[in-house]
């Protein structure tokens, strides 16, 4: 879908940047939003208040809200579709070829 | 803004994280609201790191889930269902585990403390499945091939507050077919965050 979401919007984007947030994605305030997911997700005590003040101050609350609810959704779709066995389809494994990333055998179609 | 600053829960948000509290300590499917209680504790100790001393099947599964989803397989399932667990069991302790696991990484994101449990609600386990859920494509029965939108279809009321949180934390289901809308981020850099999580979460999806 982030691919998807920037075509269709005329938003350039590195996709490269999900696998290493050091590659700037080019989309606003990505590597602020980066460093935040990654700080919540990890819960990574030491550095969520810094990624946190860091998006808010750049981008606002509001967008803060949004990035820790949308990363808590994912938290949960993640693991329901792990644990219930949902494959891969073929854009997904097209996507993870191309990024590199190595799709485990049972979830392929 | 000073680093140590809390960004409070907006209303939308605070209820969804509420109706999770209160969906957790009520009977489910299979369970007496006491015992989802004790598995969603036990999702809170093990995403903090607390170890468990002497966990049963559930509690063990219940960390399973929460800390690593991505390492299971089919034969966990099968060796879980052979063990005398049910297809509902197992799918009712996974809603728990994921949604607990959703409103406390938001919390946990903006400085908010985790909502307690409230005490938990007495009755008999509802015993409500879907009874066109049948296994197909997937390790439990669905209503369905197997897919994000029907993963707790075998249990419709968590697959309604599976749906309900989805909606107020991310996007509901048709709104997910507008690319270009903004709600404090553009779609794009909230898929910028989906990406991330997942790939931190070594999910594919």
């Amino acid at each position: 879908m982030l691919r998807v979401s920037a075509r269709r919007t005329g938003r350039e984007l590195d996709l490269r940047a999900v696998v290493d947030p050091e590659i700037e994605s080019m989309l606003t305030h990505g590597a602020e939003l980066l460093a935040f997911t990654d700080a919540a997700v990890q819960r990574d005590r030491g550095a969520i208040g810094k990624a946190r003040h860091r998006l808010a101050d750049v981008a606002g609350a509001e967008a803060t809200v949004r990035a820790a609810a949308v990363a808590g959704n994912f938290q949960m779709m993640n693991r329901l579709l792990d644990a219930i066995g949902v494959r891969v389809g073929r854009a997904g494994m097209k996507l993870a070829i191309e990024l590199g990333l190595k799709v485990p055998q049972h979830l392929h179609p | 803004m000073a680093a140590e600053d809390v960004i409070p829960l907006p209303q939308r948000e605070s209820a969804a994280v509420e109706a999770t509290v209160r969906s957790v300590v009520s009977p489910g499917a299979t369970l007496t609201g006491n015992r989802r209680r004790e598995l969603a504790m036990a999702v809170r100790d093990a995403a903090d790191g607390r170890a468990a001393t002497a966990p049963d099947q559930e509690e063990a599964l219940a960390r399973h889930f929460t800390n690593a989803a991505h390492t299971i397989r089919a034969h966990h399932v099968s060796e879980a269902l052979k063990a005398g667990m049910t297809a509902a069991r197992y799918v009712e302790i996974l809603s728990l585990a994921a949604r607990v696991s959703a409103v406390d990484t938001m919390c946990f994101g903006l400085g908010v403390e985790p909502v307690p449990f409230p005490a938990p609600i007495d009755g008999p386990p509802t015993d409500t499945v879907d009874p066109e859920a049948q296994f197909n494509q997937g390790w439990v029965p669905t209503v369905g091939p197997a897919s994000p939108p029907n993963a707790l279809s075998l249990l419709p009321h968590d697959d309604e507050a599976m749906h309900q949180l989805h909606g107020a934390l991310y996007l509901s289901i048709p709104e997910m077919a507008e690319t270009d809308m903004e709600r404090g981020l553009h779609r794009t850099q909230m898929e910028l965050v989906a990406a991330r999580t997942s790939l931190l979460n070594e999910c594919f999806f």
